[in-house]
């Protein structure tokens, strides 16, 4: 994008996975965005004409909407120097010897295939730039009519599924990113799961960004039925190149009564990632919809994981972590919407901000008149690691019933020199010790998730403090 | 005099400029207030400046809660006509005071100030006659803050204004009793624009307490709001300690709005108490500017809204000064369908450091139709501060109701305890007695406690 010469991306420190191959995409549509990028898209794709007249429509909204004004700068975005579709291989395995050796290698790299082979995932879904390269779920599970595929795949062999809910959640209209990605959306992971079939351990999906100048807009589609569980945990990472790139997804997910939905997000894209998402929910009686949002990486990351509690019972929770560094702007935070009377949220978030980087929380708490005795709260809290980063807290609350029980609670701190004395005092060195309080802060967040990415949050956090403190 | 066409109302439209009738309206009124030129000036430079301020974006954080359809589409700008009377009985003032300047019909027609205090140079007069008597000193101090310049509201105050105070304390003078300034709406139904000028030298300690006092129920007959712009600045010295509050009772169909700054000197105090009880819409927005070392501001917002009221507090704690510290309190109690917005943002500059800086926002609701958006906002730039907020809405807590009526207290009594002890936390916060006991009745009434029996 234009940006590129005049703002160069700042590596982070270490940032591991900032290679790229060197391939020829198979597929790569010209720069700019137009009904024809559209109609290729939808002609590749050989898709019902009911999407491709959705994704006219949205594109059509796209071009009327302004860009938001609030939040982060996003005048860097240049929607004419994307190349919208890149498709790096023309199939979608289901076997990992079957996937093409260089696109292997680069997820051997990231430590993919690893955790799939002990066995601590119940399925894999690995996406390389605009397609779905890699798709599988454990046998028993398929057994049972748990459906995880591509979206692409799903609208092919389950066109009714898709269509009953495809943007029921999150119309085109929504906001203009979400009009982007209903336009020109292409890859994302479709998640049936039927009534009370519980998937025990987590189903994941891996998003790469190889190709310079590439938008990736992945659209995600996770039903859960009544009563079923499943939790989804998705990773982020893409190449530094010398200019920027989009990744604006969209995620929609159904629980229906009973259900309990977890989804987990570690994003860790390069530094010259625009990283603008929408993702809600809708909790029907009695579901339980977490999201656990960790933001890591990215340029400016634009993202308020969102849940209505439609029906009684309903609980919505959202675990959010953010870490700014240098060049780094991450405006995440939460929404949630009380549209029934006793239903309960909780909105936990930390972040952090060193080496000039800028953390914001921005949330969003609605009660709807009628929806009475819901309660809920919202806690966040912000650490800031030096004297040149900035904390912003911009909590919304509207409330419209009386008989609700509401709190909200934030603080800005930084590391104490109390705590800093203490650790030292018993030989840490300085830089021990902060990560060690840093660890601590964010402790809350990072002990919900499952072991293996607390791990990895952890030592994330720790890579971006090196370089930072010191 | 005719109503100017002058919309008050805020609009999105960027071409919406002020009327040219507007000028001549300034000079009549720098006129009918006997004022030096250089005041006329100024007003006009004021009115200048409003000029060239676009509206408020109704889209902007601070502006998009406010139902801005309830801002009259004209203002009833008319010069004060001069009024002999004495003080209106709605009109409240104890007789242990330090002085008392109250305006009737727009003309500022009593100015009492206790004799020892006046020998020791502490002023208290209208603005327009404090700037014919003491220009050096008026200069000094108008436009001191940026309250002419907060927006086109603030500039059209500056400019507009017919109900000026200033009250100037010298240094080393601790003024022992509250100062009383009572302003109020002109009983025609044309607008009220008023200026409060408060300068504290080095060192000096004083208590300010305002009331705003309009008639009880519909002040017009033909649906358009009668408008109140009040103009605030509070100007602190090095190490001064100010007292400041403002009690308003506007009309029950006035539109409402305070632009207020206050400037904090080197470990300064101030205190700032805004009580809002009348108005169909009060909107007030008020911002402390904490630039110096060591200055310290608290800011307390009390309010009982009922019927439609829309009750605003659109509050600023700005640190760039080392070393300061802030806290805001806002709590209030909310009936029938009354609606209460409380937009407060906290800014620390890369200079604030060892800043401490605070918000809570509570509402309580007594009814169905009432509600609340309390949006606590943190803007930090500044590694070594500390800062917190806190927010909440809810309803009279059951727990305490139950507790209550099994020591035999009945329900409406019951009630009546909790909303009072809930507000205690600001009312009894209030150093001055009489306006504490004027509070608790002011605020009764106006709940007509016991308001509801809550039965869950």
């Amino acid at each position: 994008m234009t940006t590129a010469q005049t703002a160069p991306v700042t590596p982070r420190s270490e940032y591991e996975f900032g290679f790229h191959d060197d391939v020829e995409a198979l597929v790569k549509l010209p720069k700019g965005l137009s009904a024809e990028v559209v109609n290729t898209i939808s002609d590749i794709k050989e898709e019902p004409e009911w999407m491709r007249g959705l994704r006219l429509k949205a594109l059509e909204h796209f071009n009327s909407r302004p860009m938001p004004e609030w939040g982060g700068a996003l005048d860097g975005i240049d929607f004419n120097d994307i190349h919208y579709y890149v498709r790096a291989t023309d199939r979608d395995e289901s076997s990992w010897e079957d996937v093409p050796e260089y696109i292997k290698d680069t997820y051997d790299k990231l430590g993919i295939p690893e955790a799939e082979k002990q066995g601590l995932l119940a399925g894999v879904g690995a996406q390389y730039d605009s397609e779905v390269v890699y798709h599988n779920i454990r046998e028993d599970l398929e057994e049972k009519g748990v459906l995880f595929l591509g979206t692409d795949q799903a609208l092919r062999e389950h066109p009714e599924l898709v269509r009953e809910y495809f943007t029921t959640v999150i119309p085109p209209n929504d906001n203009k990113f979400a009009a982007l990605n209903t336009a020109v959306w292409s890859g994302g992971s479709f998640i049936y799961v039927p009534p009370g079939v519980e998937v025990d351990i987590p189903l994941q999906a891996y998003f790469r960004i190889n190709s310079e100048d590439m938008g990736q807009f992945e659209r995600t589609l996770i039903i859960a039925d009544e009563g079923a569980s499943v939790h989804y945990v998705e990773g982020c990472t893409a190449p530094i190149y010398s200019s920027d790139s989009l990744h604006s997804a969209v995620v929609e997910i159904i629980c229906k009564p009973g259900s309990n939905v977890r989804y987990t997000t570690i994003q860790n894209w390069s530094n010259n990632v625009y990283n603008l998402v929408t993702k809600r929910a809708v909790a029907q009686r009695d579901a339980v919809m977490t999201w656990v949002d960790g933001n890591l990486g990215s340029k400016l990351t634009m993202k308020y994981p969102a849940v209505y509690l439609m029906e009684p019972g309903a609980h919505g929770e959202v675990l959010s972590i953010a870490s700014a560094g240098q060049g780094q702007h991450q405006d995440a935070g939460a929404k949630i919407v009380h549209a029934a009377p006793h239903t309960t949220s909780v909105i936990t978030s930390k972040s952090l901000s060193m080496d000039g980087g800028r953390s914001t929380y921005r949330g969003l708490l609605k009660v709807y008149e009628g929806a009475e005795h819901c309660r809920s709260n919202v806690r966040c809290d912000a650490l800031m690691l030096d004297e040149h980063s900035r904390s912003d807290t911009y909590p919304t609350m509207e409330i419209d019933e009386k008989q609700v029980d509401i709190g909200h609670e934030a603080t800005v701190s930084k590391v104490g020199e109390e705590q800093l004395f203490y650790l030292m005092a018993r030989g840490l060195s300085e830089e021990e010790a902060t990560k060690m309080i840093v660890n601590g802060f964010v402790e809350p967040i990072i002990k919900s998730l499952p072991l293996e990415y607390a791990v990895e949050m952890n030592r994330l956090i720790e890579l971006q403090m090196d370089g930072a403190i010191g | 005099m005719s109503d100017a066409a002058l919309s008050l109302a805020p609009t999105d439209d960027p071409a919406a400029e002020l009327p040219a009738g507007l000028a001549d309206r300034v000079d009549a009124i720098s006129n009918t207030l006997d004022e030096p030129s250089w005041l006329r000036d100024w007003r006009q430079q004021s009115l200048r400046r409003a000029a060239e301020t676009p509206w408020p974006s109704l889209k902007e954080e601070a502006w998009r809660r406010t139902p801005a359809e309830r801002l009259p589409r004209r203002a009833v700008v008319t010069p004060p006509t001069p009024t002999n009377g004495a003080v209106p009985e709605h009109i409240f003032a104890p007789h242990a005071r330090a002085g008392l300047l109250y305006h009737v019909g727009g003309h500022g027609v009593d100015a009492e100030l206790r004799p020892d205090l006046a020998a020791a140079g502490v002023l208290l007069a209208p603005l327009s006659q404090a700037a014919r008597e003491h220009p050096q000193l008026v200069q000094r101090w108008l436009g001191s803050t940026h309250a002419p310049s907060f927006d086109r509201y603030g500039a059209l105050g500056a400019a507009l204004w017919t109900q000026g105070m200033f009250c100037y304390i010298p240094p080393g003078v601790q003024v022992d009793h509250s100062i009383f300034h009572l302003t109020s709406q002109p009983g025609d139904g044309s607008d009220l624009w008023a200026y409060t000028l408060i300068a504290a030298d080095r060192e000096s300690a004083v208590s300010v307490i305002e009331a705003g006092a309009g008639p009880a129920g519909d002040l017009r007959d033909d649906g358009v709001a009668p408008f109140v712009h009040h103009s605030v600045e509070l100007a602190s010295e090095a190490a001064a300690n100010v007292q400041f509050a403002m009690v308003q009772r506007w009309s029950h169909d006035t539109a409402a709005l305070t632009t207020a700054v206050a400037e904090i000197g080197r470990d300064a105090r101030l205190r700032y108490n805004s009580v809002s009880i009348g108005a169909d819409l009060d909107k007030q927005r008020i911002d402390l500017e904490l630039d110096q070392p060591g200055g310290h501001a608290d800011l307390h917002g009390v309010f009982a809204g009922r019927g439609r009221q829309h009750i605003e507090h659109i509050t600023r704690q700005h640190h760039n000064g080392v070393n300061a510290s802030s806290e805001l309190l806002v709590r209030g109690v909310l009936t029938d369908e009354s609606h209460a917005v409380q937009y407060g943002v906290i800014r620390i500059d890369p200079e604030g450091q060892k800043t401490s800086a605070f918000q809570t926002m509570r509402n309580l609701l007594l009814d169905e139709g009432a509600g609340a958006d309390p949006i606590p906002v943190l803007e930090i730039e500044a590694d070594d501060v500390k800062c917190s907020h806190a927010a909440a809405v809810g309803p009279v807590s059951a727990e305490q109701l139950f507790y209550l009526q099994s020591r035999g207290i009945p329900p409406e009594i019951a009630e009546r305890m909790v909303v009072r002890g809930f507000l205690a936390e600001i009312v009894d916060g209030i150093a001055d007695e009489h306006l504490r006991e004027v509070l608790d009745v002011l605020i009764e009434e106006q709940l007509q406690i016991p308001h509801t029996v809550v039965s869950e």
